[in-house]
């Protein structure tokens, strides 16, 4: 049932969905801009706060290399009463002699430190710890400077004495007051701002016949008037910082494309249409819901992670790094698409490029046309053979071939890696026997390349001989008395008859075991492994590989997604090709 | 075609067939069973003859001995890998059939809006391997809900990618199912959940059954999510265990072949219990135009 887009139901509707969306857009942008705030004054105390301590070290350093008592030295004393903030308290230990050197306010220093002290140097030793690793590896990785905040109190905790720290300082500072927020004036700005706009364009709005042009009109207006709140906003904020302004706009982006989206589903009445479907239809949906939940966390949510991901830099080092400061755009996959160079040179001149993404497009592309096609012409000519009229044996035959597909497929894979071993493996034994030379299997790309072939092929036809066969047994046996009454030959049989009779159920198996071969992860990681260098790697083994032995997660993820989008234009063409069965209901 | 009763070249051509197929199954029990770790089943001498190299391709131990096997159960914690894949596949097939039977019911008695879209995405990502998502999917598991080197992050992924199969298997096998009794129940007041519960899911049994077996399976074989989740070596999976033998600075390939001889042996007799209904179940979604 749909409402005219003039009906007073309908523009009762856009009107909620506008207060929603701004209602959400706003508190978004408040929400989103008080936390802000909040850091950045966090940040900026600290900042002042580490500026006061190392004051106070320099002091205590030089303190510590004339080995006087703090009492007796002025400077000392001097630096606490200039840099401490009001109301402060700091506690300055040295590691050498477990020595609490100072403690404001108290009178006991310097004494050892005591056993309730010891979380204290502990961390203090950590941090330590943590500037020398920094040091070493030339990163800042690992934090210098520890601090835990509340509402109320900051404490702060860094060593010094240079990269290699003698003592660490701990300050307890009460926080500072925050710039009070403008409340009220942000909701006088949007209220004002919407009647203004509302009155200027709400005829034109009324009169269009098109809910999508109502509801685009409408979202144009509250991006407007959020954008005043926002600049209501930016009179609380710093913004000279140009990482602020970044994280501002970023903030705004947000709390527009949320209010849009509000806008857009109620507006449209898709979510009332929604929520009456899901009433109507109640019971379908209960039964499907844990089949669906699973599948959108576990499967569409990957999807759409991986695919934000691929816009990122994301390496093992950098996940905590905020998500707007790890974006890259399309750089990812530039580098994977834009690397078309055939050759490099390299120290000893110039060699395929075996690690261009092109590259291993066609050695996948390689991989599943050898695989199929020998797959079904090996499992359909042994189905022919086993279907021979009065064959004996057959059951036996017919067990034995199976075998391979019964076998994990991984414990297949690493005997096979076993028997082309190159020193040891049966079949250099083989070849030895038959007076060649060992192969070094896994050090040419053709030979590296067979290996892996074979051991897949190996596992594979069974399937397609299985399919085969069930069909072969369904071919109505008349047909082929007609085709001998008129003369055809067997192989014209076979083309004329027995092809297009098999046709219907080998079509989709083939395209399944080509899905399949195309992504079969375990044949080549566990066989050649890629060998020599990588260049034997499919698509998929090549995205676990920079995934999960370099790395890079970013980049990983837009190879991934481009294989994606190469298997979803393959289902594409699939579905074409064979309409699946119920589904067309 | 002779109408012949010897049809002695389709014989040879199966019988070399059957060999192929045969010998490096062959091999690994020979290598089993011989107690050693090495990849030749002989001692090769310096100036081996033709009949030495002869024997070394013969998959037949030099000495018949069990110390492969028992050496697994002393030095290694095959007895926990073995334990763990049994936990996880379990777990998987009952988690996954009891999720994927409702979901198949509705999908093979109910209209409802986004049937079809529901049934083609179930489809589509049966073909498309976890690996491809691997990464957010490690990250996910692993990071957010910090479920690595535990076993129910495996039971829950596993669950989830064998759920598309176990729907299309039972919807077709829904579809079999007349309607009739299920109308008669109804008018005589029976509830829609008393229908599931006490009409169609003991009917459904065996087809549950071979379902779940495949879920099993399919959990049991799986071996990539486990050796990226799993990186202590108590919480390996069977496949992750058996990979860390046949590494390449280890290569116990003795305690390999002993390893996969007790993994498939199991799998090898539920497979052609099973076989039957796997190719119709594969090809369900599309066979028959």
């Amino acid at each position: 049932m749909r409402q005219g887009a003039n009906s007073p139901f309908a523009i009762v509707r856009v009107g909620v969905a506008l207060l929603l969306a701004l209602v959400v857009g706003t508190s978004l942008l408040i929400s989103q801009t008080e936390s802000l705030r909040r850091d950045i004054a966090l940040k900026s105390q600290i900042q002042e706060l580490s500026k006061r301590a190392r004051a106070i070290t320099a002091a205590a350093l030089v303190y510590d290399q004339q080995k006087r008592v703090p009492s007796e030295y002025p400077p000392l004393v001097q630096s606490y009463q200039d840099n401490l903030p009001q109301g402060a308290r700091v506690r300055l230990i040295r590691f050498e002699d477990k020595q609490l050197l100072a403690e404001v306010p108290g009178k006991g220093a310097p004494r050892s430190l005591q056993l309730s002290e010891k979380a204290l140097f502990d961390q203090g030793k950590l941090l330590a710890a943590h500037i020398e690793q920094n040091r070493q590896e030339k990163t800042l990785r690992k934090p210098e400077v520890a601090f835990q905040a509340d509402d109320v109190s900051l404490r702060l905790m860094m060593p010094y004495g240079g990269p290699k720290p003698v003592g660490a300082i701990e300050i307890h500072a009460p926080r500072l007051p925050l710039v009070p927020f403008p409340g009220l004036g942000i909701i006088w700005t949007m209220a004002g701002g919407a009647l203004l706009l509302f009155a200027l364009i709400g005829k034109a709005v009324l009169r269009q016949q098109k809910t999508w042009i109502q509801i685009s009109v409408v979202a144009l207006c509250t991006v407007v008037c959020l954008w005043m709140v926002q600049s209501q906003l930016y009179s609380v904020i710093a913004l000279q910082d140009v990482a602020i302004r970044r994280s501002m706009n970023w903030t705004f982006t947000k709390a527009a494309i949320a209010a849009c989206s509000v806008l857009f589903l109620v507006g449209s009445g898709f979510l009332g249409r929604l929520f009456s479907t899901i009433r109507e239809h109640l019971r379908a949906y209960t039964y499907i819901a844990p089949a669906f939940i699973g599948i959108l966390v576990l499967t569409l949510l990957p999807m759409v992670f991986g695919a934000i991901l691929s816009f990122t830099d994301t390496t093992v080092f950098n996940q905590s790094v905020p998500l707007m400061d790890r974006w890259v755009g399309f750089e990812n996959y530039g580098r994977i698409l834009g690397d078309t160079s055939l050759f490099v040179s390299g120290p000893d001149g110039q060699s395929l490029n075996t690690q261009s993404f092109y590259w291993n497009l066609i050695v996948t592309i390689l991989w599943t046309v050898l695989n199929v096609s020998l797959g079904v012409g090996i499992g359909l000519g042994l189905a022919l053979l086993l279907n021979t009229p009065g064959l004996r044996y057959r059951a036996f035959y017919r067990v034995f071939l199976i075998l391979p597909w019964a076998v994990p497929n991984y414990i297949s894979a690493l005997i096979w890696k076993a028997l082309f071993h190159p020193q040891y493996g049966t079949i250099n034994q083989l070849v030895q026997l038959l007076g060649g030379k060992p192969v070094p299997w896994f050090d040419g790309i053709v030979t590296s390349f067979i290996t892996a072939l074979a051991a897949n092929v190996w596992l594979s036809f069974p399937f397609m001989m299985l399919v085969s066969l069930g069909a072969l047994q369904s071919v109505n046996a008349e047909l082929y008395q007609a085709a001998e009454l008129d003369g055809a030959s067997g192989w014209q049989q076979f083309r004329d008859v027995t092809l297009p009779a098999l046709k219907p159920t080998l079509l989709p198996s083939i395209i399944l075991s080509v899905m399949w071969t195309f992504n079969m992860f375990n044949v080549i990681y566990l066989v050649s492994g890629g060998e020599p260098g990588g260049a034997n790697e499919i698509l998929i083994t090549k995205a676990f590989k920079l995934g999960f032995e370099e790395y890079k997660y970013g980049f990983a993820a837009a190879y991934s997604m481009i294989i994606l989008a190469l298997l979803m234009a393959y289902s594409a063409i699939q579905l074409r090709v064979t309409r699946p069965k119920g589904a067309t209901a | 075609m002779s109408e012949a009763g010897n049809h002695w070249k389709c014989h040879s051509v199966l019988i070399i067939a059957c060999l192929v197929t045969l010998y490096p199954l062959a091999w690994v029990c020979a290598l089993a069973f011989s107690g050693q770790q090495d990849l030749l089943l002989a001692d090769l001498p310096t100036n081996p003859t033709i009949w030495d190299r002869i024997r070394i391709l013969v998959p037949v131990p030099d000495h018949a001995s069990l110390d492969n096997f028992k050496r697994l159960f002393a030095d290694y914690p095959l007895g926990r890998w073995l334990f763990n894949s049994l936990v996880v596949a379990a777990t998987t097939a009952v988690v996954g059939v009891m999720v994927a039977c409702s979901a198949a019911y509705a999908f093979s008695r109910f209209k409802f809006p986004g049937q079809r879209v529901g049934l083609i995405v179930f489809l589509i990502s049966q073909m498309y391997p976890s690996a491809i998502m691997l990464i957010p999917l490690y990250i996910i598991v692993v990071g957010w809900l910090g479920l690595g080197d535990q076993l129910l992050g495996l039971i829950i992924v596993n669950s989830v990618t064998t759920l598309p199969f176990c729907v299309w298997m039972l919807k077709g096998f829904f579809d079999t199912l007349p309607k009739d009794i299920e109308e008669s129940a109804l008018i005589d007041g029976a509830s829609q959940g008393q229908i599931f519960f006490t009409i169609v899911l003991p009917l459904a049994k065996p087809a549950l059954a071979v379902t779940g077996l495949f879920a099993f399976l399919t959990a049991w074989n799986e071996f990539i999510m486990a050796a990226v989740f799993m990186e202590d070596s108590r919480s390996y999976t069977i496949p992750v265990g058996l990979r860390f033998f046949a590494a390449d600075y280890t290569s116990q390939w003795g305690n390999f072949a002993a390893g996969s001889i007790i993994v498939s042996l199991p799998v090898l007799l539920l497979f052609f219990y099973l076989q039957r209904f796997l190719v119709s179940g594969l090809t369900a979604g599309s066979v028959r135009g």
